[in-house]
């Protein structure tokens, strides 16, 4: 083996290098938490899905435009799937991270161009192209030029999807995996959550637009953006508007280019500062989070379960996680009832708006102990104070959401017009209020789900006993 | 630093920490194998070993953040786990690796926790204050302790054991990730601490730095305790770290690798 250090190979050919990288990123997704069942489960959804996706190309439609309308639709959610799952399934879930590679003597044009051809490899890429062919499929019916469109027309579909989601992971490559990225992948994790549960109601007003004829706002929408590109020259070379098809075509490779273009920009960008603020480094004066204004002067009131009150308000203000459950609170109640009480009619949905955010976070809110990982160590050294924190938590708990529940039921109530919910409100309002208080610290204690340490300690084998609370 | 705990009388010559049979079971490994040990009032206490031998399982049981199978843990003859209130009340814990609530700066996490402890205010103010300065974190003072780097993260961590005054201090790895000015104002406070009348007790795989401070050492290996005595006695002729090398049985590799030098 002597020589293998001194007279190593100065740039390993192109092909195993692709090659290498597609097998690490199998390597990658078979180690991701969850295993290889987890895998299992995903692909099945996303076979499933993709295959749904491609039948839709064999929906008989009257004319061209209802046809552009339910692929651009389709083709947008695709899109906002390959743009936001990297981002809610961080770590594998961002694939080959390019500051790996920083210290290879790899050519970065050779890594480029290893690491665009491991993204268009491997199962997601393949389910997509399966979805984007209801395009070749629906053109199919029109004739022979809408299919020689349709071909590339797709290809260059999943060419813009592949490479705006390249684009998004190295733009914001150090961040995701960092606290922010943590964060943000919570906002856009609530926000799927809350669409997943709620968005039943968008769809439906979004179905009644398109049902109003191809000239409504959203159906226009869907054609500006590129997502909707495809179809659109699809259609177009059915009417035989060759200018629109191939200005919709030309506009798509243009699109990817520019997106290749400024990957190219980004990856040496990104390789230069690997993994950007390394955990735990220390930032002082940040501007949002950790400035704390009259932290200094201000002393809380005396006693434990004031100093647990005054502890949890400024935890429920700062940490992003415990926001992000009240906006999904509100994010979710809103669009499962209020949504739909204004778009059809059902004013006597609005009373309830306010018990249904309550609850929800609530649900959300109760492994309070769980949630902090290992830092219940801190209240375990300081005797007899159990009865004080579980106090302290419920009553800033009810602090925090009882406001919100209760401008958001008699402000609904009020618009609403519905003179029968008062009475029905004003008991149920309170009963949830007290009952999740005394449920969320019970379900917390009695169930708790041991997450990660917010500094990335990863969970020990030394679990940290859980407190014995105060009958509620 | 001064001493609030009381009860020196009562306690007689109970030793700061006395643990018996201490016994710990995760699945089918054992991490700590029946450990018995005495550390009398007063002293400076290294408890030594490799990653993994269980410092932090043992250490964890004896201050009362994990229920042990087996044995019992006394702090100043006080069972931790029969009397756990009144055990807290003399020791202040620096645990290895834990969160905190993170969403504070130090400055509130001190003053919180004076609170829970049902220290006066202005007690509680002061010693907030000297404790930031002394630990060289005022100036982080608008910076929550989730952004505070891992030394800070230890000497904020410090400040929580020693807030109350305690009469022992068990420290698990307390010099790792620190830098070497803050390690010295921490290796001040501590010594301050045990010429008071304090108890210290810390795990560490630093040998040196366990020569150096403690005048005591125990040698754990494989959740056993294979040695434990004065600094001179377990270490015999030769440095501890020979003597630890003995007392684990550790194998140096030296083959292997040829190729790398070829």
């Amino acid at each position: 083996m002597a020589g293998v250090l001194t007279a190593g190979p100065a740039d390993a050919p192109a092909r195993e290098v692709a090659g290498a990288l597609i097998g690490m990123r199998r390597s990658l997704a078979r180690n991701s938490p969850g295993g290889s069942g987890t895998v299992v489960g995903v692909r099945a959804v996303g076979l499933l899905l993709g295959i749904g996706t491609l039948l839709l190309g064999l929906v008989r439609f009257e004319d061209a435009s209802r046809m552009v309308d339910l692929l651009a639709t389709v083709g947008l959610v695709w899109l906002l799937g390959w743009v936001m799952g990297p981002i809610v399934v961080r770590g594998a879930g961002l694939g080959l991270r390019p500051e790996w590679f920083a210290l290879l003597p790899l050519s970065p044009r050779r890594l480029a161009a290893g690491l665009l051809g491991a993204s268009f490899v491997g199962f997601a890429p393949a389910v997509t192209l399966v979805a984007f062919a209801a395009l070749v499929v629906a053109a199919a019916r029109l004739g022979v030029a809408p299919v020689l469109v349709a071909l590339p027309a797709t290809l260059l579909q999943l060419g813009l999807v592949v490479v705006l989601s390249r684009v998004v992971v190295t733009a914001l490559g150090a961040t995701l995996s960092s606290r922010r990225g943590q964060e943000l992948g919570g906002l856009l994790t609530a926000v799927t959550i809350a669409l997943a549960s709620g968005g039943w109601s968008l769809a439906a007003v979004i179905g009644q637009q398109l049902a109003a004829g191809p000239s409504s706002a959203v159906a226009t929408v869907l054609r500006i953006l590129p997502s909707g590109w495809a179809p659109v020259a699809v259609a177009a070379a059915d009417r035989s508007d060759w200018p629109l098809t191939l200005g919709a075509l030309c506009g798509l490779a243009a699109l990817c280019g520019l997106l290749l273009l400024a990957w190219a920009e980004l990856l040496p960008a990104v390789m230069r500062k690997p993994g950007g603020r390394a955990p735990g480094m220390a930032r002082r004066g940040r501007a949002a989070a950790g400035v704390v204004p009259g932290a200094r002067s201000r002393l809380p009131p005396a006693g434990p379960t004031a100093a647990v009150v005054a502890k949890e308000l400024h935890t429920w203000r700062r940490d992003p996680s415990r926001l992000l459950l009240l906006l999904l609170a509100v994010l979710i109640s809103g669009l499962s009832l209020a949504v739909p009480a204004v778009a059809f009619d059902l004013p006597a949905a609005l009373p309830w708006v306010g018990p249904a955010a309550a609850l929800i976070v609530a649900m959300g809110a109760a492994n309070v102990y769980g949630d902090e990982g290992t830092a219940l160590w801190l209240t375990r050294m300081v005797p007899g104070v159990e009865r004080a924190d579980v106090r302290g938590r419920q009553l800033a708990w009810l602090l925090v959401v009882a406001p919100v529940t209760v401008v958001l039921t008699v402000v609904l109530t009020v618009l609403s017009g519905q003179g029968w919910a008062w009475p029905w409100v004003l008991a149920v309002v309170p009963a949830i209020l007290g009952g999740t208080a005394g449920l969320m610290m019970w379900m917390s204690v009695a169930r708790p789900v041991r997450q990660k340490d917010p500094t990335g300690a990863p969970a020990r084998s030394t679990p940290v006993t859980t407190p014995t609370p105060p009958a509620p | 630093m001064e001493q609030d705990g009381t009860g020196t009388e009562a306690d007689g010559g109970a030793p700061a920490l006395g643990l018996v049979g201490l016994v710990k079971r995760f699945g089918t490994t054992t991490a700590v194998d029946h450990v018995d040990l005495t550390v009398p009032p007063g002293l400076f206490f290294g408890l030594v070993g490799p990653n993994g031998a269980g410092k932090t399982t043992t250490l964890s049981m004896a201050v009362g953040l994990l229920r042990p199978d087996g044995g019992s843990a006394r702090i100043f003859g006080i069972d931790v786990w029969a009397d756990p209130v009144a055990a807290k009340r003399l020791i202040g814990v620096l645990p290895d690796n834990m969160a905190l609530p993170e969403r504070l700066t130090g400055r509130e996490l001190l003053t919180y926790l004076g609170q829970l402890r049902g220290l006066a205010p202005a007690t509680v103010a002061a010693r907030t204050q000297e404790l930031l300065e002394v630990l060289e974190l005022t100036e982080a003072e608008r910076t929550l302790v989730t952004d505070y780097s891992a030394g800070m993260r230890k000497k904020i961590t410090l400040a929580t054991a020693l807030l109350h005054t305690p009469r022992l201090l068990v420290l698990d790895e307390p010099f790792e990730a620190i830098d070497p000015v803050s390690a010295a104002t921490i290796r001040v406070i501590l010594q301050r601490f045990v010429e008071a009348g304090g108890s210290v007790v810390l795990s560490s795989h630093v040998m040196a730095l366990v020569e150096q401070l403690c005048d005591h050492v125990g040698v754990i290996a494989k959740g056993r305790l294979v040695a434990s005595g004065a600094l001179d006695q377990v270490r015999g002729d030769g440095s501890l770290d020979d003597a630890f090398v003995r007392l684990v049985g550790a194998r140096i590799t030296t083959e292997g690798l040829s190729w790398l030098a070829s």
